[in-house]
């Protein structure tokens, strides 16, 4: 069930709030966990076992931990409680492509190919692995009690807005939650600006631009001008950080309807000035969390710098590969991983001697020459597109411009806009946190106060965020508009 | 603790109170909603699914549930009147992909890949080229050992005659279109293909061959069309009706196909001939032959002669009023894209017809040859 599906907006979402809010407040995690559970199986029936059983698997590795004192049993369990999660998520995401490439070594040596069913890939199953590795970790290291309440647990890993696209929530960050979250006014208000902002940069800007790059890399390299393919190129670069932020504003906004206060996941990437800046920008739960429990167990920064540039390209070839079982997500994480040990090795100190637009330019050049590889199907296709863009395609020529619509161009730029936050007066936390400097979120959601803001101010936020929820509402409702051309005989 | 002020209190009450309430109109709306077709949209709405009842249906259930409330939540007319007004009024451009606006008020189809086919960016492959050949081959064998005459028509799209309309930023490739591509063989071949364009280029100077507000030809080009196809047949002795332009005089509203799916509400007025009634014909309603994609119906003329299959889609109401008048009988066989012949000589052989026309959409000229492996090769 997707957020801006008619069915989400206009019964599960409407239902659930009723019913939430209709029954006594213990019963209210059941309520959200019985909630979370329709929402998953809506779009995996049967596969919803897999979560089931990770969830009680690793509910029950929780209980081990926190009764075992011994250190080496304490160790024992939570290398089993990995080697099971890490495992899970081998068997329905990688065998496919591991048996490929052993395929692969196997022809090459004239040995007959393995020949393995393909397993379907449950939904959100990176995210809920990752959750639940995060609460065994934190149960190990102390950071976080077990949770006895299977429900509460269960709600953790299966909390609907966050179980498909995230954002990772750590389990110390929201354990306290699960038991008490007060709901303010301010809080729910502050739910829905996210979630009407979310709601509209993704069915006004994000799928818009996505028609255009999904047509422009759908083209053969031969076809492709050097002008489409850096178009095609812009719009998948806005597409995607659109698209991903507005998922989790979404998620961010509905978890406050319901008291919980997620940790951000975007702060305006593209506004990044170096390779490290920009990954405390994009993908924050993510990045946090593979330096929680990935890079800081690896020896993190306190190793000889050989060490941390291995730990660098260890974390990051392991990140492209949590994207996707694929080369290409391979890539894109070794190509990240290469720039922040390039950083390191001097390339920062260099870029920090430059004026800020090389540096901003520096940074949105290898994040979109990597998105290249992120988009294409293969390693083929991004090779030839590179190589597209670089002139060796279909010729020069203006044909780009038969893309542009009105409607592209406005999306251009308002998504451009909306990319360097000109746009954080829309919800109260953006605007709180606009001067934010070198990625880092300040002050907190606790600081949250609606009344910072003029009447005025507040007077034309609910104009402009009411305008965009209809118009995005409009755009799902022009989704299942199905016209029949034919007349009925 | 600081208290929140009152604008902001107020505020927030409003944000979550509006919210909240067109969230549950919504709900409220969709509980007593009871059309069962949309007339916009041409179509039945999907019904509530049954109770699932076997693990299969378990399975599918979301899906047919989806469906349902795609097509019937609560204020689902009132959010598309909303999106529908916002892009054609704000934005100056269609609402629904399968609606192009062009210039000077002019509605295109974009559905069926009919924009790709515009900037000739679908060109038939030489094996699909060949499959064409052999469909249109064997169809008119079949009615040359029958010693029926047959005809194959090709209806040009609206953008054919009229690209001049089309946007400015749709550039097109300088390259053969599937149109040129199909008579070219048919040429080549020696088959009974007729090519509607010149006739139809020729005859926009006068008057609008094509509605602005639909996918097909007006009355004017309709006719244009039917002189063409009574020239061609070899026939003797047929009535033909003849007009011209001048006595398409009498104003008519029209409501668009393409002006209904960009959910637009205005109706053209657009000119029609009353032909001199050589007969007053009668028309039966159309009746399911094959499935629910091929229908029949026929109209008789006592007053003239022969008996005429026309096999057609959508484009042949036009023809109606031309045709109908110059046959004693004629069996319209309703179908969209070309159909195999093992559905349609069966029908052809139990009527009996004098004689045979075919007629398909230029953008589905690409179905001519997907019919060669159904029928086998």
């Amino acid at each position: 069930m997707l957020f801006s599906s008619p069915v989400f907006l206009f019964l599960f979402m409407p239902l659930l709030l009723l019913v939430y809010w209709s029954v006594p407040r213990p019963l209210r995690n059941s309520v959200l966990l019985v909630a979370s559970l329709v929402f998953y199986a809506w779009g995996e029936r049967f596969f919803a076992l897999v979560m089931l059983g990770s969830i009680f698997g690793n509910w029950l590795l929780g209980l081990a931990l926190e009764a075992l004192a011994e250190p080496r049993q304490r160790k024992l369990v939570v290398a089993a409680a990995v080697v099971l999660n890490i495992g899970l998520l081998a068997v329905f995401k990688y065998s496919e492509f591991l048996i490929s490439n052993l395929n692969a070594m196997f022809e090459a040596i004239g040995i007959a190919p393995v020949t393995v069913v393909s397993p379907h890939l449950p939904l959100g199953i990176s995210f809920f692995t990752f959750h639940a590795l995060s609460y065994v970790i934190d149960v190990y290291r102390g950071v976080a009690r077990a949770q006895r309440r299977p429900v509460d647990f269960a709600l953790y890993i299966a909390f609907f807005p966050q179980l498909i696209a995230g954002p990772i929530i750590r389990y110390h960050d929201i354990s306290e939650q699960l038991r008490r979250r007060p709901v303010t006014l301010e809080l729910a208000a502050s739910g829905v600006e996210r979630f009407l902002a979310g709601f509209g940069k993704k069915m006004l800007l994000a799928n818009p631009l996505g028609e255009v790059a999904d047509r422009i890399f759908a083209l053969p390299a031969a076809d492709l001008s050097p002008g489409t393919a850096w178009l095609g190129l812009i719009c998948y670069t806005l597409q995607i950080y659109l698209d991903f932020s507005a998922y989790s504003d979404m998620a961010i906004g509905l978890a406050r309807l319901f008291g919980f206060t997620f940790l951000e996941n975007f702060n305006y990437p593209y506004l990044a000035r170096s390779m490290q800046e920009f990954w405390r920008r994009w993908h924050i739960s993510l990045s946090n969390w593979l330096r929680d429990y990935l890079y800081i167990p690896l020896g993190g920064n306190r190793v000889p710098p050989w060490r941390i540039y291995f730990n660098l390209a260890t974390v990051f070839l392991l990140c492209g590969l949590w994207h996707g079982a694929n080369w290409t997500f391979v890539v894109w994480g070794l190509i990240h991983g290469l720039f922040l040990i390039l950083e390191r090795l001097g390339l920062a100190a260099l870029l920090a001697r430059t004026p800020r637009p090389v540096q901003h330019a520096y940074t949105l050049a290898v994040v979109s020459l990597a998105w290249v590889f992120f988009r294409a199907a293969d390693l083929t296709q991004a090779i030839a597109y590179l190589r597209a863009m670089a002139g060796f395609g279909a010729g020069w020529s203006v044909d780009f411009l038969s893309e542009i619509d009105p409607l592209v161009a406005i999306c251009l730029v308002l998504g451009g806009l909306a990319s360097a936050s000109l746009f954080s007066p829309l919800t109260s936390d953006w605007r709180l946190r606009r001067n934010q400097r070198e990625g880092r979120l300040d002050p907190g959601i606790g600081s949250l106060q609606l009344g910072r803001d003029s009447a005025l101010m507040l007077g034309a936020r609910l104009v402009v965020l009411l305008t965009i929820g209809l118009l995005a509402a409009g755009q799902v409702a022009a989704g299942t508009y199905n016209p029949f051309i034919y007349f009925r005989f | 603790m600081q208290r929140t002020p009152l604008t902001a209190r107020l505020y927030g009450r409003m944000l979550v109170g509006l919210v909240m309430a067109f969230s549950f109109a919504s709900l409220i709306a969709m509980a007593f909603k009871q059309a069962e077709i949309s007339g916009g949209e041409n179509r039945t709405l999907t019904q509530l699914p049954g109770w699932p009842r076997t693990l299969a249906e378990w399975d599918s259930f979301p899906q047919r549930f989806d469906a349902y409330v795609n097509d019937n939540f609560g204020l689902r007319k009132l959010l598309l009147r909303l999106n529908s007004n916002f892009s054609t009024v704000l934005l100056g451009r269609s609402p629904s992909d399968k609606v192009v606006f062009g210039k000077d008020d002019w509605l295109f189809y974009a559905g069926d890949n009919s924009i790709e086919l515009y900037r000739n960016q679908r060109p038939l492959s030489t094996l699909q080229l060949e499959d064409t050949r052999v469909a249109l081959q064997r169809r008119a064998r079949a009615m040359e050992a029958a010693g029926r005459p047959y005809l194959f028509v090709i209806v040009p799209d609206k953008h054919t005659i009229y690209p001049e309309m089309m946007p400015t930023y749709m550039s097109r490739r300088d390259t053969p279109s599937q149109f040129d591509q199909v008579v070219a063989v048919a040429e080549a071949s020696g088959l009974p293909v007729l090519d509607l364009r010149v006739a139809l280029r020729q005859g926009k100077t006068e008057l609008p061959v094509y509605y602005k507000d639909d996918s097909h030809w007006s009355a004017w080009g309709a006719y244009l069309g039917y002189r063409r196809i009574m020239a061609a047949l070899p026939l003797p002795d047929l009535p033909v009706i003849d007009l011209e332009a001048r006595q398409f005089s009498v104003t008519s509203d029209h409501a668009g196909d393409l002006a209904r799916m960009a959910g637009l509400t205005r109706r053209e007025t657009t000119p029609i001939a009353a032909p001199a009634d050589r007969c007053a014909y009668t028309v039966t309603a159309f009746q399911p032959v094959v499935g629910d994609d091929i229908m029949m119906r026929r109209t008789l003329c006592p007053q003239a002669k022969h008996k005429l299959m026309f096999v057609g889609d959508s484009f042949s109401e036009g023809l109606v009023a031309y045709l109908s008048r110059s046959f004693g009988e004629v069996v319209y066989v309703a179908r969209s894209g070309f159909k195999p012949s093992r559905q349609i000589v069966p029908l052809i052989e139990r009527e009996a017809p004098d004689l045979v026309i075919e007629e398909l959409a230029e953008r589905h000229l690409d179905s001519l040859a997907e019919t060669v492996v159904s029928d086998g090769r």
